[in-house]
C-alpha cells in the first residue's frame, strides 16, 4: 500500500520504504548539497538508507540557493 | 601591513562580504565577485524543485569562497534554527548568518524571536552572526548570548540608503568586544566607506552590486570603499571643528602699501 506524505509542501504518495529509495522513487538527484528533515529533524545523509519512513511524514528537502 | 578580521577562530583577508541574489545572470555575478575581492558569499536555503531542474552554482562558489548560509525569510525561532541545522548538514559549516523577520514588507528584524533564536543555536554550536537592528542594546543583548560578531543593518534590506544612524552604530562599535559587520542597505561605495570610517569591521552587501548598471565596475568600487574606509579609520581622522584654523602659517606675510 501506498503512503502519503508531505514532501516539500505537496502530498505525495509513494511506496518505498527508506529515505534513500524514496529520493529515487521521486527521481531526486541526489548531490552532497541537499540536506533533508523529516518531521523537523534533519536526517544525516549517512542515515537515508537506514532510514524509514511513515505514512503522515513530512519530509523537506532543500538545497543552498543563491541569496543575501 | 596585516589587517585581518577574524570571527570565531576564522581569519578573513577582506572586509567586504557578498550576498550572491539578484544579478542578471551567473556570469556577471562570478565576475563581480572576483572583482569585489571577497572571501565570504552568502547563500539562502531553499526547498529543491520537484518538477524542474534544479540549477547549481555553489558548487562553483564552494571552491572559491567562503560560504554563509544564511536563515532568510525565517519568521520564528523554530524555522530558523531548523534552517540553520538544515544549512549545517547541507554545507558542512557552522557559521550562519541569523535572520529572524517581522514581516515580509519591511524585511526588519523581529528582535523578539532573534534572541533566542541565536542563543538556541549557539547552544548548538553555531557561529553565530545574527542581522539585527541598529540598536546598541539589541546589539550588546546578541553579544552576551554568544554570538560571534553583530550585523547591523544600515538601512533597510535593498533600500540603498546608507547608514541611517551613525549615532547609533558608533555607539555599537565602541560597546562591542565581537565584530560590527554592517549589513543591509548600502546603496554605493562611500556608504560603505562611511561604514569602515566609523570603525566597522566589515560589510555586507548585494543589491548594491547586483543591480547596479554595472555591477563588476561596482564591486570594483565597493572593494576601494572598504579599504579607503577602513584605512581612513586606523589612519585616525581630525577632530571636528566648527570653525576654521589656518594651513599656511600667518608669519612672513608680506606688507602693501596702503592707499
Amino acid at each position: 500500500m501506498k503512503k502519503e506524505l508531505i514532501i516539500n509542501g505537496e502530498k505525495t504518495f509513494v511506496s518505498s520504504k527508506t529515505l534513500f529509495k524514496i529520493l529515487e522513487e521521486i527521481n531526486i538527484t541526489i548531490n552532497s548539497n541537499i540536506a533533508i528533515a523529516v518531521n523537523d529533524k534533519v536526517i544525516e545523509k549517512n542515515f537515508w538508507k537506514k532510514y524509514k519512513i511513515k505514512s503522515g511524514d513530512m519530509i523537506e528537502i532543500v538545497h543552498p540557493l543563491k541569496g543575501g | 601591513m596585516k589587517d585581518i578580521l577574524k570571527i570565531a577562530n576564522k581569519e578573513f583577508k577582506s572586509r567586504l562580504f557578498m550576498g550572491s541574489s539578484r544579478y542578471p545572470n551567473h556570469q556577471i555575478m562570478l565576475d563581480a565577485l572576483k572583482a569585489s575581492n571577497t572571501e565570504v558569499v552568502t547563500v539562502a536555503i531553499r526547498r529543491i524543485s520537484l518538477k524542474k531542474y534544479n540549477e547549481n552554482i555553489i558548487d562553483i562558489l564552494k571552491k572559491k569562497y567562503f560560504i554563509l548560509p544564511n536563515t532568510a525569510g525565517c519568521f520564528t525561532v523554530k524555522e530558523a534554527v531548523l534552517t540553520a541545522e538544515l544549512a549545517r548538514e547541507s554545507l558542512k559549516t557552522n557559521f550562519v548568518k541569523l535572520e529572524v523577520i517581522g514581516n515580509e514588507e519591511d524585511l526588519l528584524p523581529d528582535i523578539e524571536n532573534l534572541i533566542p533564536a541565536a542563543k538556541e543555536l549557539v547552544k548548538k554550536k553555531f557561529i553565530v552572526l545574527p542581522y539585527c537592528t541598529d540598536d546598541p542594546i539589541v546589539c550588546k543583548k546578541l553579544e552576551d548570548v554568544g554570538c560571534a560578531a553583530i550585523m547591523p543593518l544600515a538601512a533597510p534590506i535593498g533600500s540603498g540608503i546608507g547608514i541611517q544612524n551613525k549615532n547609533n552604530i558608533k555607539l555599537i562599535i565602541e560597546k562591542a568586544k565581537v565584530p560590527v559587520i554592517i549589513d543591509a542597505g548600502v546603496g554605493t561605495a562611500s556608504d560603505v566607506a562611511i561604514a569602515m570610517e566609523l570603525g566597522c569591521d566589515a560589510v555586507l552587501l548585494n543589491t548594491a552590486v547586483a543591480e547596479a548598471q554595472n555591477p563588476k565596475l561596482m564591486a570594483e568600487a565597493m572593494s576601494k570603499a572598504i579599504d579607503a574606509g577602513r584605512n581612513a579609520f586606523l589612519a585616525g581622522r581630525i577632530p571636528i571643528r566648527t570653525i576654521a584654523r589656518n594651513s599656511s602659517t600667518h608669519e612672513g606675510r608680506i606688507n602693501v602699501k596702503k592707499n
